[in-house]
This record gives C-alpha cells, sequence and structure tokens, in this order.
C-alpha cells in the first residue's frame, strides 16, 4: 500500500513539475533558433516563398541564407533487410556522383554525403531522416525511395524545412507541393507510365482490346490500377479482368494468370511487385500459353537483373524507361552512361555496376543542377534558393535517354518527369520504340494539385 | 567469491529495503525527467519509440512469460491499436485520447475472442492459433484500404500537445511523444505488477506451472486465461495506438510476423517472468538495430543486426537462462541480500482452530489423512514464488 501510494504521488508530483517548467528547448515561442524570414533574398526570398507556399516564419532557422563550406546531404536508405540488394547500390552511387561533382562541378559548396539504414520501413525512415537533420545537421535531403518512405520524410523535411531533392517515387500521393512544398519528387509517375502504354495501344489497336490488369497489393500497384482505369476510360481499351498478387509473394501466379487468359483479354498491363514477381509473371504466361498482342509491364521492372530469369518469356514484353541502364548493348556506346560509369568505378572500386546506379547518380546530379542555378540566381545557393531551383529547371542528365528531361516548374508544372522511352525486350536487351511525350499534361493527375 | 557474510543484508519490508526502493523510483523519475534537457530531440524520439516496444514486450510476458502462453500475433494487436488510433483520428477527428480508451478496449474484446479456442490449448498449438491472427491482420489491413489506406498506409496521425509552457517550443512534440510513451510504459508495468502480485497472480503461475493441478485446487482456468490474454492484448494495442501518434504514419508492413519474434526476441533477452526483463528486452529491441545502422553504411558490413541479434539470443540462451534481468539480479546478489519477512507467530491453539475444520473440508475425499500436503500457512512460500519471477 506504501509503495502504491508512494508511487501514485511521484506521479502527481511529476505532472506538476512537467507542467511548471518551460520547454526543454528553451524556446517558449514556438520556433527556436533561427530568424525565419530575414536574410539573403529579401524581397525575391519572400516572393520566391509565397510561390511555393511556404511560410518562412515557421521554419526554425533561416533558410535565405547562401550555404558556404560544407553542405551535407542526408539519404535515408535500406542497406539491411530484403530491400537492399535493390536499394543499396543507390547509395554506392550517389557517394560516387558525389565525390565526382565535388571535382568536376563549379559549386560553392563542398558536398558531403550521408547515408543511414532505415530498412526500407517508413517508421524508420521518419526516425533517420529525424537524426539526420537533428544530429548530423544536413542542408537536404536526397534520394528517398519508396511512396511511403517518402511520405515519412517529407514530414520532416516540412518541419525543419529542408528540402528534400530527387525523391525517388512515382506515386501519386507523394507527389503534394501544396502541402509539402519542401519536397521534389522525381521518377516516372504511373500516371506517366500508363500513359504511355495506353497512347502506344491506341495507335496499334485502333479497332479496341480486351485488356486484362495484373498488380501487386501495394501503394505503387494501387496508384497503378487508378491510373489504368481512369486513362482507358473513354478509350477504345476496355479493361476485362482484375487481378492482384500479395507483395511477399513469391510463387507463380499461376491462379491470376488462369483468370486473365479466361476472360478473353488479349492485352496485359501488370505491375507486379519488383522484387521477383516481374519474371515470374512472364514464365507463367509463356507457360499457359497465353498469346498476348501486347504485354506492357512497369517500368520498375525493366532493369535486366529483373528481366533475365525470365528467358525468352521476356521477349516481346513492352515497357517505358527513363534512365539509361550502363548493362545494355546500347549504352556500351553512350558517352555520357560511360562517363558516369568511369566515376563509380573511379570513386567507389569494386562495387558492382547495376541497373539502378544511373539512378543513383542522377538523384544528386537534379540536386546538383539545382545548386548550380540557385547560385546564379538572386536567392543564392540557400536551401530556399535550392529548393526554388529544382522546382523551376529543366535539365537533361547523361544518365537519361534522348528525349527524356526532368522539367519543373511549380505550381503549373509539377511533374518532373513527363516522358518516356517505350521500348520492347528482344534478346536480352531493350530496343527502343517510342518517345512518349506528356509535358505540361499530368500536373493534377499525377500529382495531387491543381 | 564474496561470502554471504560480507553481503549487505536487507530484511524486507524494513525501512532500509523501503527506503531504497523509493530512492531507486526517484532515480527513475528523475532520469526521465532530465533526458529532454540533456538529449537531442530524435534522441528523445528513439527513447519514446523504445518505451512503446517495451509496453508491448511488458503486455506479451503478461501472456507468454507468467502465462506460459505464446502468441506469435502481438504484432496483430499492436497493429490494431495503432489502427483504431489511426483511423478514428484522421477519419473521424476523434480525440486521440479517446482513440487509445477505445482501442484499448477493441484489443481486448479481440484478445478475448482469441483466448477462447486457446483455452484449451497449450504451448505449439496456441502459438498457431496466435500466428493465424498475427498473419491475417497486414492482409485485412490491406483489404480494408478505404478505411486504413491500404498499402499505401495512413498519414498524418497526430496528438497535439496541450498548452502548456513545457511543450510550447518547436519540439514540443517530441516532448509530448515521449511523456506519453512514458507515462503508458510506467502504466502497463504497473497493471502487469499490480496483476500478479496477488492471488491472481498466483493462479496464472500456477496455471503455467501445473495446469491440472491447478484447477484441481480451483483456480478459475477459463477466467483467468480470458484476463491474461485480454489484458496482454490490451497493453499491445495501447502500446500500439502510442506507436502511431509518434511515429504519425501506418502501414500494414510495420506490423508483420516479424515484429511479433521481435517482441518475442526482447522478452527473452530481457528475461520472460520477470518486471524488469521486458523492459531491458524491449529497449534493447529498439536500440540494437539503430546501433547496427550506425555501423552499417554503404561500404560497410550488411545486416549487422540480424547477426547481433542473433548472437545475443544464443548467447543468453546458454549462458542466462533468465535474461539480463536475471544477469542484474545476480550482480546485485554480490553486494546485497533481502531477506523475506519472518511470519508472525500465530499462538499455536488459535492456529489449530482456524485451519483444521478448512483442511478436512477441502481434502476429506481427496487423501487419507497421512498422505495430505501440509499446506504453508504463513504466505511466506508462495510470497517467495512470486518474488522469485
Amino acid at each position: 500500500m506504501k509503495t502504491r501510494l508512494i508511487t501514485a504521488a511521484s506521479g502527481v508530483a511529476l505532472l506538476a513539475l512537467v507542467s511548471a517548467c518551460a520547454s526543454p528547448s528553451g524556446d517558449g515561442n514556438g520556433s527556436s533558433g533561427g530568424s525565419g524570414g530575414g536574410g539573403g533574398g529579401g524581397n525575391a526570398a519572400q516572393e520566391a516563398a509565397e510561390e511555393l507556399g511556404i511560410d518562412l516564419s515557421k521554419c526554425p532557422t533561416d533558410i535565405t541564407q547562401p550555404l558556404t563550406g560544407t553542405l551535407k546531404i542526408g539519404t535515408p536508405l535500406a542497406l539491411t533487410g530484403p530491400a537492399a540488394p535493390a536499394v543499396a547500390p543507390l547509395g554506392v552511387a550517389q557517394q560516387a556522383a558525389v565525390d565526382y561533382f565535388n571535382e568536376t562541378a563549379d559549386l560553392p559548396v563542398e558536398l558531403e554525403l550521408i547515408v543511414k539504414d532505415d530498412q526500407f520501413a517508413p517508421d524508420k525512415t521518419l526516425a533517420v531522416a529525424q537524426e539526420l537533420v537533428q544530429s548530423d545537421e544536413v542542408g537536404v535531403l536526397n534520394g528517398v525511395v519508396g511512396t511511403a518512405n517518402v511520405a515519412a520524410a517529407r514530414e520532416v523535411a516540412q518541419q525543419y524545412c529542408v528540402p528534400l531533392i530527387a525523391a525517388t517515387s512515382g506515386g501519386r500521393s507523394a507527389n503534394d507541393p501544396t502541402n509539402y512544398p519542401f519536397t521534389v519528387p522525381w521518377s516516372l509517375p504511373s500516371y506517366v507510365d500508363v500513359s504511355a502504354w495506353v497512347a502506344h495501344l491506341e495507335e496499334d489497336f485502333p479497332d479496341g482490346a480486351k485488356v486484362a490488369v495484373y498488380t501487386a497489393n501495394t501503394e505503387s500497384g494501387e496508384d497503378y490500377l487508378e491510373a489504368i482505369e481512369e486513362l482507358t476510360e473513354g478509350t477504345n481499351l476496355e479493361v476485362v479482368s482484375e487481378t492482384t498478387i500479395e507483395a511477399a509473394d513469391s510463387a507463380p501466379p499461376a491462379a491470376q494468370v488462369t483468370t486473365m487468359k479466361a476472360s478473353g483479354a488479349n492485352v496485359l498491363f501488370a505491375a507486379p511487385s519488383p522484387t521477383g514477381q516481374c519474371s515470374s509473371l512472364m514464365t507463367e504466361v509463356a507457360n499457359q500459353g497465353w498469346d498476348l498482342d501486347a504485354f506492357m509491364l512497369t517500368t520498375q521492372c525493366t532493369v535486366l537483373q529483373l528481366m533475365e530469369p525470365a528467358g525468352a518469356a521476356a521477349d516481346g514484353v513492352f515497357a517505358s524507361t527513363y534512365i539509361n541502364d550502363p548493362a545494355l548493348d546500347s549504352a556500351q556506346d553512350d558517352e555520357g552512361v560511360q562517363e558516369y560509369v568511369a566515376a563509380v568505378e573511379q570513386y567507389q572500386p569494386g562495387k558492382p555496376i547495376v541497373g539502378s546506379t544511373m539512378s543513383g547518380f542522377s538523384e544528386i546530379e537534379v540536386l546538383v543542377r539545382a545548386i548550380e542555378q540557385a547560385d546564379g540566381s538572386p536567392l543564392g545557393a540557400s536551401p530556399l534558393g535550392i529548393l526554388y531551383a529544382a522546382t523551376h529547371m529543366t535539365f537533361q542528365s547523361k544518365a537519361m535517354l534522348p528525349g527524356v528531361t526532368y522539367s519543373l516548374n511549380y505550381p503549373q508544372d509539377q511533374v518532373a518527369m513527363e516522358s518516356a522511352q517505350l521500348s520492347q525486350f528482344s534478346d536480352g536487351q531493350w530496343e527502343k520504340v517510342q518517345v512518349f511525350d506528356f509535358n505540361g499534361e499530368t500536373t493534377g493527375k499525377a500529382s495531387i494539385g491543381d | 567469491m564474496t561470502s554471504a557474510k560480507q553481503r549487505l543484508v536487507i530484511v524486507e519490508g524494513s525501512a532500509l529495503h523501503l527506503g531504497l526502493r523509493i530512492a531507486g523510483a526517484l532515480a527513475i523519475i528523475a532520469t526521465a525527467f532530465a533526458l529532454p534537457y540533456v538529449l537531442e530531440p530524435f534522441r528523445l524520439s528513439q527513447i519514446a519509440g523504445a518505451c512503446v516496444y517495451a509496453m508491448a514486450v511488458v503486455g506479451l510476458n503478461l501472456l507468454a512469460g507468467f502465462g506460459g502462453q505464446i502468441s506469435l500475433g502481438h504484432a496483430a494487436f499492436f497493429g490494431l491499436g495503432a489502427y483504431t488510433t489511426g483511423v478514428l483520428t484522421t477519419g473521424y477527428g476523434v480525440d486521440p485520447a479517446l482513440s487509445f480508451l477505445v482501442g484499448i478496449v477493441v484489443c481486448f474484446a479481440v484478445g478475448v475472442i482469441v483466448a477462447f479456442p486457446a483455452l484449451r490449448l497449450r504451448g505449439i498449438y496456441v502459438a498457431l492459433v496466435t500466428l493465424a491472427v498475427g498473419l491475417i491482420f497486414p492482409t485485412l489491413v490491406i483489404r480494408f484500404a478505404d478505411l486504413t489506406g491500404g498499402s499505401t498506409g495512413l498519414f498524418g496521425v497526430t496528438y497535439q500537445p496541450p498548452d502548456l509552457a513545457y511543450f510550447s517550443g518547436f519540439n514540443g512534440r517530441v516532448y509530448w511523444n515521449y511523456w506519453l510513451a512514458v507515462a503508458g510504459l510506467a502504466l502497463a508495468c504497473l497493471v502487469v505488477r499490480n496483476l500478479m502480485n496477488g492471488r491472481f497472480g498466483r493462479s496464472v503461475i500456477a496455471l503455467r506451472d501445473n495446469e491440472t493441478a491447478a484447477v484441481i485446487m480451483g483456480v478459475n482456468r477459463t477466467g483467468t486465461r480470458v484476463v491474461v490474454f485480454g489484458t496482454s492484448a490490451s497493453i499491445a494495442g495501447l502500446a500500439g495506438s502510442l506507436f502511431a501518434v509518434s511515429s504519425g504514419l501506418l502501414t500494414p508492413l510495420s506490423f508483420s510476423l516479424l515484429l511479433t519474434l521481435y517482441f518475442l526476441a526482447g522478452m527473452i533477452i530481457g528475461g520472460a517472468s520477470s518486471f524488469w526483463g521486458p523492459v531491458l528486452g524491449g529497449f534493447l529491441i529498439y536500440f540494437v538495430p539503430v546501433w547496427s545502422a550506425e555501423l552499417s553504411s554503404i561500404n560497410g558490413s550488411q545486416n549487422l543486426a540480424g547477426v547481433v541479434f542473433g548472437v545475443i539470443i544464443i548467447l543468453i540462451t546458454f549462458f542466462l537462462r533468465s535474461g539480463l534481468a536475471g544477469l542484474v539480479r545476480t550482480l546485485l546478489g554480490l553486494v546485497v541480500r533481502v531477506e523475506p519477512r519472518m511470519p508472525v507467530a500465530v499462538p499455536s491453539a488459535a492456529r489449530a482452530s482456524l485451519s483444521e475444520p478448512r483442511l478436512t473440508e477441502r481434502h476429506h475425499l481427496s487423501a487419507p489423512a497421512d498422505d495430505r500436503p501440509e499446506l504453508d500457512r504463513s504466505g511466506v512460500g508462495s510470497t517467495d514464488a512470486a518474488r522469485n519471477h
């Protein structure tokens, strides 16, 4: 009884202490540290902030002051766990790109990359992003992968007014500049991917086609399904079957393929989970002798490591790409790709160069181009200047395929990647078919905005 | 080796014993109060996360440690609490505090429902029943996407801090979440301690150690198991609710079977059937991945967390059967010994008149008088049993 009384009394005393004390951060006015809103660009900064929908007074530091010395770049990335084999190479490429651009680009700051493991778990992404911002004091977040992970990291970006540049997600929900102006996604949106499929099929099948849809039960799969339903409406493409697969299901999708085949569909739209389900779908379609007129596959499956296990079953499959794959024969003569590959070999010797290597390299390149553009602008290379430049910039990376550009002009154009190279797989290689450009057409469809 | 004579001997219930316990409690409270002033906000968020995990392990320990029923579905209860708070606050504008209560009630109810088929089962069979719950939960979350956000997840789950100067700063939410987690853990520990320090606790342990004998002695198996299951689930549910408001986002993958295995590992590493072990274990399962992640880099070792976990579990299995709590107890035992309070002597005549009829009443049908077990009327034996756990 005595112990319980003492415990209760301690609790009450504790509450009283908490109520009576000032905030541990010593900033009872609701913001800490920085001046918020003053600084570097003056009116230009205020106008830029207003255009982006940023209230500078809510920022804990002055984001209008040009950066000097070292700019720390933070990246939460899966270095361990099931997603690590696919995602960790991005970090290797990012580090090589940082070293490469430190030497070759004329930047006002020295870049330093800090990559920390988030195990691809969104709650850990949040914790890692907090640690990167608060403890490592990174000035920019870069290259978070996955829609849910981007959604986690952007909360930190928003709270601490740290730009999150080149967030890698094609999900519509990840692209919400109205509510999260500090987050700038890139990557090919599922909406643009499906737009290319539909545009191609409308040309190839003027008399119409019956479409079967196969998507993973993931945020990406749901995004694809939504885009397919929206974009096929009013066209001569009729969706006759919709099947799904659990993200962790590694068994061949025999039941789904049987169902889709029985529906009479002659075209397949497929967005399986890229971890092992790409090749198993293609193999199952071939095994069941489903003679498709067109097989459209998500861009997430296009790296050669994911296509090769399907062997001959992959021949004839269509997919859109935007970044060059250094393993392709066509990339061997591409000077830009070879320059970046050489950089990875120089700065990260012995590390494998895979399909996602160019993506990681390009994530840093987006940031570098934004810093360069900001440095020459009235805003200077401040966090606000870099963010503004990243949202008002058109450029083509040497790693991107010809005809594909990064182009943003907030608020009118909120989708960075609106063009895609449709290709067809043949004899272990992607053969280019056609570039589809939807520039300026997908804001509000591939993003949450007007 | 330190002999018994060199150790400090403290009599249980003495002023010194009480003083030391109060000092310990004050030290913990002082530490909890000091941490926000000495740690960076993200470290405080990590402490809050560890408290939430520790809560779930404390709940699991009630069922699996004290109750002896292995649950492979605790991540589902954790997730159910989290999604109850998430859906109610983001979808229906319910006050988070009220959503915590709803989460507790819902998890208790689901725990009771799961408990019934598990009532007549033991060991691996209970584990299989709960495994089904653990496997179904993430799929249900995905299926009811309109409510839960499906695979995409549920975002923007927050609990705004009260209008106090302490929580008014830029990091006010961090401090608020920290205190919520600390209070939740303290509440969970108190609930389990109060449940186990009494007749109900002895029933739970009796059912675990010898179910047949316990039932013969009059322990209400159904009632005890249902309450244990429900309470354990509701503690996990409250932990989940606190996880929801501190992380701000929920995805089905966060509540996979792997999380249950982490909780089980935390219970074993910390020390099953102990009061402080699950708290230590909960902190360990949270911070081992954090520390190993800091060792991992794009150029460094991969999956150190798994290796570290594996090594720790193997070492504890072989060398430290009672976990970290047992280790702490052993180390403390080298310098201090707590002696049980001696029972107050009862006059022999009074003892005989009080106890003899009860003995006869309970045992006259079961055994001849000479074979009757000698009952411990002092209560010391049962107190020791509880203390040893």
